[in-house]
């Protein structure tokens, strides 16, 4: 689900879709791989769109959200194989630790399954039945494995044997110790290495000691082995050295076990990817009240109750409400209003409707009917250049509206936000009646959010405005940024509407100015000014 | 005398069930005196947890190449190291693969099912250490025993281990010499936690001879505060200086136990009985010498 089909980054960082992103990340690798593999459905692609939004939807109406949780639990407990089966696939053998990872991938399609398997069909298949089956007496308690002597009798005999000659050798030494140890008059010799002091010694150093070096107060001593412990030592080695070939031709077989089923395990977990991807979206679809979009096969959007979510989360952090907005768009059209009205979210929110309905998601609205976009573009705030201090602001974004015609064509979708805010005006507003002229001759749709005066007009475009403040805001004594956007959060109406339903004659922008503390007599001398000239 | 058993009812009479032993210097016997707990434990009964900061207890020091005694476990032993640190045969079992890294790769915690040497290669960070710990609790360890040297005692600081200091011959000129240090060191170590409610100067970073000096001129006698024992970067007679002359407290308190000394080192070597004795007295600490089976 990369951007650099749809949009190019700057468009990607205006819409935030690093958050989106994120709430759609599934959790297993096989998952992000479906997810990366994610590409747009593009004009002509409407009823594979409605399609796979429908199934997310229905998916998502079948599971609540305890199932989706409990989803998301069991597919992060699985591993990612790539690299174990990789190595075995090229003859090499599993260690423990690949066969305990690989329990861990059977029983998570287990798991799964039993959640999911008659909504989103089975992960599981016969190879990793199979699999299951060829290491499940390495099961240990709940979570480990241990390559059991149950995996066979060579291994079992050679673990017997090898338990019966360590013993028979640490018995053998212990009973050296022990005759050192009560010869010297200790309880026990703690250490391989050990001192004896000269002048505790009444019979001289006892047998089987050797001396390391020699003080004049002490010994530096350690164990000699007698005879029959060097033997029992010989045959404890001779019988290590059998268990590790027995060991290794477990593994060995259980390798040539997984190379027979690798193809078989590998489509179970590409299912399993492909079930934590619709996991995840539907997680987005059920957490955010998503609905499935209408696709038109023509360049519009429509929608009700739209939100956009980074700011919606936002806000409900800091106890505020979002105002959802209507929107139809098919055309290029012209949006207007007042600082902090919403203008950027109302675009942000047109957006990312528009990008999720590429990939067939639910989006955060109603009512959605939405075309196909084989482009989506941002311009102006939110997406800006870097290019240092070399360049103007005016300067940078002329840049990258020259990237933007550059990729915009036919069936594309540009967003402009205060485009040419920081030139002359009547340049400015020229600048944009003759790129509203040109996306259409392009066959593009856009919205141009501004401030400038007289744009739609001029270039006969539809024209859309924020309702704006309904009445002055509350005047707050507080300096706390949080309680001023509250008062003028409360005074504002965000609603998307046609311009001439619009008054314009508020002064939005003066009485903004007074809600953050400009001074009185400022103020005062601004609306005299606006009044005059109105 | 059975100085594994001593060492463990000394943990066990301050209510520590987990025991971390630091070494002073490398041959200071930390990893001899790490064993004898362990297998006084398993003889118990107990089901021991073993782990270490960072790495330890390769058969050959990886820094010297020199033969290091190897850490031989009894079956039931859990043990939380290196996925890359653990042999092939014979098999362990595995209980967990976890996340968390060591030096050679990714935190793995097995159960010996048939007496084994194990490689300790632990986690690095004081977080990482106590997820070790509890993660072998959870397997059902009820001693856990921490082999660490003493540059990473930092990670246990304010944690709830009872530390067994292992001190060695090595790395000092004469008899007096080691005893300095080593007195300074378990003073050091076992500096007591400071008290809230009594006035006194925090110092931030690391405590150095110059700004210790700095500080009395400016404070007078004032105690001192600060994080934990190892913020204090002053060694031998200088910090015994300074201990004598202000009070200093640290945050984060290590508890100290008892020392455990290796009388022969790898350059020279001290008279064992002496060296048990001098380092008994001028640590006023439980003191063991596991090598001779004796105690001070």
């Amino acid at each position: 689900m990369m951007h650099g089909e749809l949009l190019d980054a700057g468009t990607a960082q205006a819409l935030e879709l690093a958050w989106f992103r994120a709430q759609l990340m599934p959790v297993t690798h096989y998952g992000r791989r479906a997810f990366d593999a994610l590409r747009p459905f593009v004009p002509g692609e409407e009823q594979m769109a409605t399609q796979t939004a429908q199934h997310i939807m229905s998916v998502a109406n079948e599971f609540d959200d305890e199932c989706v949780d409990a989803l998301r639990d069991a597919l992060s407990k699985t591993p990612d194989l790539t690299d174990i089966l990789a190595r075995i696939s090229v003859g090499r053998s599993p260690d423990d630790a690949d066969l305990l990872l690989l329990l861990r991938a059977c029983d998570a399609l287990v798991r799964i399954d039993g959640l999911a398997g008659t909504v989103l069909g089975r992960s599981g298949n016969a190879a990793s039945d199979a699999l299951a089956q060829a290491i499940e007496h390495g099961r240990s308690g709940h979570f480990g494995f241990y390559l059991d002597a149950s995996f066979d009798e060579e291994l079992r005999s050679a673990r017997d044997a090898y338990e019966r000659s360590q013993s028979a050798f640490e018995l053998a030494r212990s009973r050296i110790a022990e005759r050192v140890a009560h010869e010297l008059g200790r309880e026990r010799i703690e250490s391989d290495e050990f001192i004896v002091m000269r002048d505790t010694l009444v019979h001289g150093v006892p047998q089987s000691v050797h001396i390391v070096r020699e003080a004049s107060t002490y010994y530096l001593c350690e164990l000699e082995l007698d005879d029959q412990a060097l033997v029992l030592l010989g045959k404890r080695d001779t019988a290590a050295s059998t268990l590790a070939h027995a060991e290794e031709r477990v593994r060995e077989r259980i390798g040539t076990q997984i190379r027979d089923h690798i193809a078989g395990l590998d489509a179970a977990l590409t299912h399993l990817g492909a079930v934590d991807l619709i996991v995840a979206q539907v997680r987005f679809a059920r957490r955010y009240a998503c609905t499935a979009p209408e696709y038109v096969p023509t360049a519009e959007l429509s929608f009700s109750e739209g939100r956009f979510l980074p700011l919606v989360e936002e806000l409900e952090r800091e106890g505020r409400r979002y105002v959802r907005i209507d929107v139809q768009l098919d055309a290029v059209a012209v949006l207007t209003g007042p600082n902090m009205g919403g203008k950027s979210v109302c675009l942000r929110t047109c957006a990312s409707i528009v990008w999720l309905s590429a990939y067939g998601l639910p989006v955060p609205a109603r009512d959605v009917r939405a075309g196909l976009f084989a482009s989506v573009a941002w311009l102006g705030l939110g997406a800006e250049a870097a290019h240092g201090s070399l360049l103007s602001a005016f300067a940078s974004e002329l840049l990258r509206l020259r990237e933007i015609l550059a990729m915009s064509h036919a069936h594309g979708i540009v967003f402009v936000d205060e485009f040419a805010r920081t030139t002359n005006p009547s340049e400015g507003m020229a600048l944009l009646v003759a790129m509203i002229a040109d996306l259409r001759r392009r066959g593009c749709i856009g919205f141009i959010a501004t401030h400038l005066a007289g744009v739609a007009a001029a270039a006969g475009a539809l024209h859309f405005a924020v309702r704006g403040l309904r009445d002055a805001p509350k005047q707050t004594s507080s300096r706390e940024l949080s309680v001023i956007l509250a008062a003028l959060g409360d005074a504002m109406d965000y609603r998307i509407v046609r311009a001439d339903r619009v008054d314009e004659s508020h002064a939005d922008a003066i009485a903004l100015a007074k809600l953050l503390g400009i001074d009185d007599e400022i103020i005062a001398d601004a609306y005299k000014a606006f009044h005059a000239a109105h | 005398m059975i100085v594994g058993e001593a060492l463990l009812s000394l943990a066990q009479r301050t209510a520590c069930s987990d025991l971390a032993i630091v070494g002073t210097a490398k041959n200071a016997g930390k990893t001899v005196t790490a064993r004898a707990i362990m297998q006084a434990a398993q003889l118990r009964g107990a089901a021991i947890g073993v782990t270490s900061i960072g790495r330890d207890g390769e058969a050959v020091d990886s820094t010297d190449a020199v033969r290091k005694p190897r850490l031989g476990l009894r079956r039931g032993a859990i043990v939380a190291t290196a996925l890359g640190a653990l042999t092939a045969s014979p098999a362990f079992e595995l209980l967990d693969v976890t996340s968390r890294l060591t030096a050679a790769g990714k935190l793995a915690v097995v159960r010996l099912r048939t007496d084994a040497f194990v490689e300790l290669v632990g986690p690095p960070t004081a977080s990482g250490v106590r997820y070790a710990l509890d993660r072998m609790r959870d397997y059902g360890a009820t001693i856990t025993i921490l082999d660490g040297a003493l540059d990473r005692v930092a990670a246990l600081a304010g944690g709830r281990e009872a530390i067994v200091v292992a001190v060695g011959a090595s790395g000092v000129r004469t008899f007096g010499e080691a005893l300095d240090e080593i007195a300074a060191l378990v003073a050091k170590l076992s500096l007591r936690t400071c008290d809230p409610d009594k006035t006194a100067i925090r110092v931030d970073g690391a405590l150095t001879a110059a700004r210790a000096t700095q500080l009395i001129a400016e404070y007078g006698e004032s105690p001192l505060i600060v994080r934990d024992p190892t913020r204090l970067a002053l060694t031998g007679k200088a910090l015994l200086g300074l201990l004598d002359q202000i009070d200093v407290r640290v945050e984060q308190p290590l508890r100290v136990i008892a020392v455990s000394i290796a009388s022969i080192g790898r350059d020279h070597s001290f008279a064992p009985r002496e060296f048990l004795h001098g380092v008994a007295r001028v640590t006023k600490l439980p003191t063991f010498d596991v090598y001779a089976g004796a105690a001070a």
